[in-house]
């Protein structure tokens, strides 16, 4: 087509496709308990005005931000040592690349039967997630300190204080926020699969706060496909939020660095 | 290398000393079982034949749902990039379902296919195909138009352009995300059989936990690991692999 008449129909084709598509599945999908986007719609008013989409959300922000506080505060320091000595990599390295492959949902489980079926689980899985990125790129971000600027600042007769303020901090951010940019990534995944798992596995329900437990709910109990679809793009927004909270903290951080492209790759 | 295993031996033995001595002391059998009989549980289930049972179930199910994204994201993704219409259509349901992870869709998938296959199935191949789409997207939007440009000139057709300058040059990118996709196919075949199926690694951590059998799940969680090592580093070998022809 020509390049004129395609630049036209752009816009209109952005939101044209996607409407007709989500018109199309109204069209197409028979009453009853089949999920629909004018019950989705209806599920989204209904679980807002009673709240408990929000408690939901609430709840699963917590574990998300409890888990990934916790393995930032471990796996930052952690990496910072490893990054810095060798004979730290040497010793933690092995144990680190250990349990790297093991998913941190083949944990929960374990979990379970540690912390029990509710919150406390979720965190725990929450936190192996974010650690390993987190703890890879901040030693990776040390390690690539140059060590030429090091010496210069000590040449102009920097403090081992300042050194480590001025030069190595601003130095190492960049890498470590991409383990952090990662690490909230899958932290968000893991609490999900977190609640889902801890739900599925256990029958008590007081201790069921999060989205993962409420969409089970939805799936085994009370059964509404609805409000399924509601909690799964709960889900997606929730995700995008603290992606975008965590980039203006970087820019926040690192006002010297030109904002990063959109994570394309997922 | 002998200095690696070294490190890993000492690393790894002071490791199973501390848990033996804690699990010892602290004699809790279903919370801390000895790495003794983590062991034999562990040499129990790989003689039993259970270990390869439940390892093909889960390798098979992950070929399969990865084999479905690669081929929907490779070709969708080199069909998006190269039709402006299509990419403009695509964009928003791609922005909309790429944040909603793969484990989300698992209370809707199992409602839809029951337990069994089809979910572990699906949920892999939701997670891998994004990765793959995206990277095959941007893989050949970067495309140096330079090179498309002169094979124009020296008179290639769409087809050849296709095959023999775009997609040479899109390929370490569209591997990377191949390698993404793989890892999070994998990540997302332990939950979905976790909760999802009656077979398979995950289900087999589970089933050994509802029967308290605490060494059968950490000797499971090791197989798990293993296999976890072994396909990444057979990911990676592929990598190179192919990279080197295409390079």
């Amino acid at each position: 087509m020509r390049r004129e008449a395609v630049a036209r129909l752009e816009p209109v084709v952005v939101w044209g496709a996607p409407l007709a598509l989500v018109a199309l599945w109204q069209l197409a999908v028979p009453g009853g308990l089949l999920p629909t986007p004018l019950g989705v719609l209806r599920g989204l008013l209904e679980l807002s005005a009673d709240g408990r989409l929000l408690r939901a959300l609430l709840w699963s922000s917590v574990h998300i931000l409890s888990g990934f506080g916790l393995a930032a505060a471990i796996a930052i320091p952690l990496g910072a040592l490893v990054g810095g000595s060798a004979a730290a990599e040497g010793w933690l390295r092995p144990l680190v690349e250990t349990f790297r492959p093991i998913a941190p949902y083949a944990w929960v489980p374990m979990a379970i039967l540690w912390l029990g079926f509710g919150s406390p689980a979720v965190v725990a899985i929450v936190g192996y997630a974010a650690f390993f990125p987190i703890f890879v790129n901040t030693a990776e971000a040390v390690r690539r300190i140059p060590p030429s600027l090091v010496r210069a600042a000590r040449t102009l007769g920097a403090s081992r204080l300042m050194i480590a303020r001025r030069v190595m901090i601003p130095g190492a951010l960049p890498l470590v926020f991409v383990g952090l940019r990662l690490g909230l990534g899958a932290a968000w995944i893991a609490v999900i699969a977190g609640e889902l798992a801890t739900a599925m596995s256990g029958t008590d329900q007081s201790v069921w706060n999060g989205i993962g437990q409420m969409m089970f709910v939805f799936y085994a109990y009370s059964i509404n496909l609805n409000y399924l679809v509601v909690g799964m793009l709960g889900v997606g927004a929730v995700a995008l939020v603290l992606d975008a909270g965590l980039r203006r903290l970087e820019a926040a951080v690192m006002p010297w660095r030109r904002p990063a492209r959109s994570n394309r790759t997922g | 290398m002998a200095r690696d295993v070294w490190r890993y031996a000492r690393t790894m033995g002071l490791f199973v000393a501390v848990w033996l001595l804690v699990s010892r002391w602290a004699d809790l059998p279903l919370l801390l079982p000895s790495p003794a009989a983590v062991g034999r549980e562990f040499t129990r289930v790989a003689l039993a034949g259970e270990a390869w049972a439940e390892l093909s179930v889960s390798l098979g199910r992950l070929a399969i749902g990865y084999a479905f994204a690669l081929v929907l994201g490779v070709g969708g993704g080199m069909l998006v990039a190269t039709v402006p219409l299509l990419r403009a259509a695509a964009r928003v349901p791609v922005e909309v379902l790429r944040p909603i992870s793969g484990i989300a869709w698992i209370p809707v998938t199992l409602y839809a296919l029951g337990p069994g296959d089809g979910v572990p199935v699906f949920i892999i191949f939701y997670a891998a195909v994004f990765p793959i789409l995206l990277n095959t997207i941007a893989g050949v939007e970067q495309v140096d138009r330079r090179l498309v440009q002169a094979a124009r000139t020296l008179g290639a057709g769409r087809g050849l352009v296709l095959r023999r300058v775009v997609w040479p040059a899109a390929l370490p990118v569209v591997l990377t995300g191949a390698r993404i996709g793989f890892g999070a196919g994998w990540s997302a075949i332990i939950v979905a059989e976790l909760v999802g199926s009656p077979s398979g690694l995950g289900f087999a951590i589970e089933r050994a936990r509802q029967l308290l059998q605490t060494d059968a799940v950490l000797a499971w969680i090791a197989y798990i690991g293993l296999l976890g090592y072994l396909v990444d580093t057979g990911m990676r070998w592929m990598v190179r692999r192919v990279s080197w022809h295409a390079a």
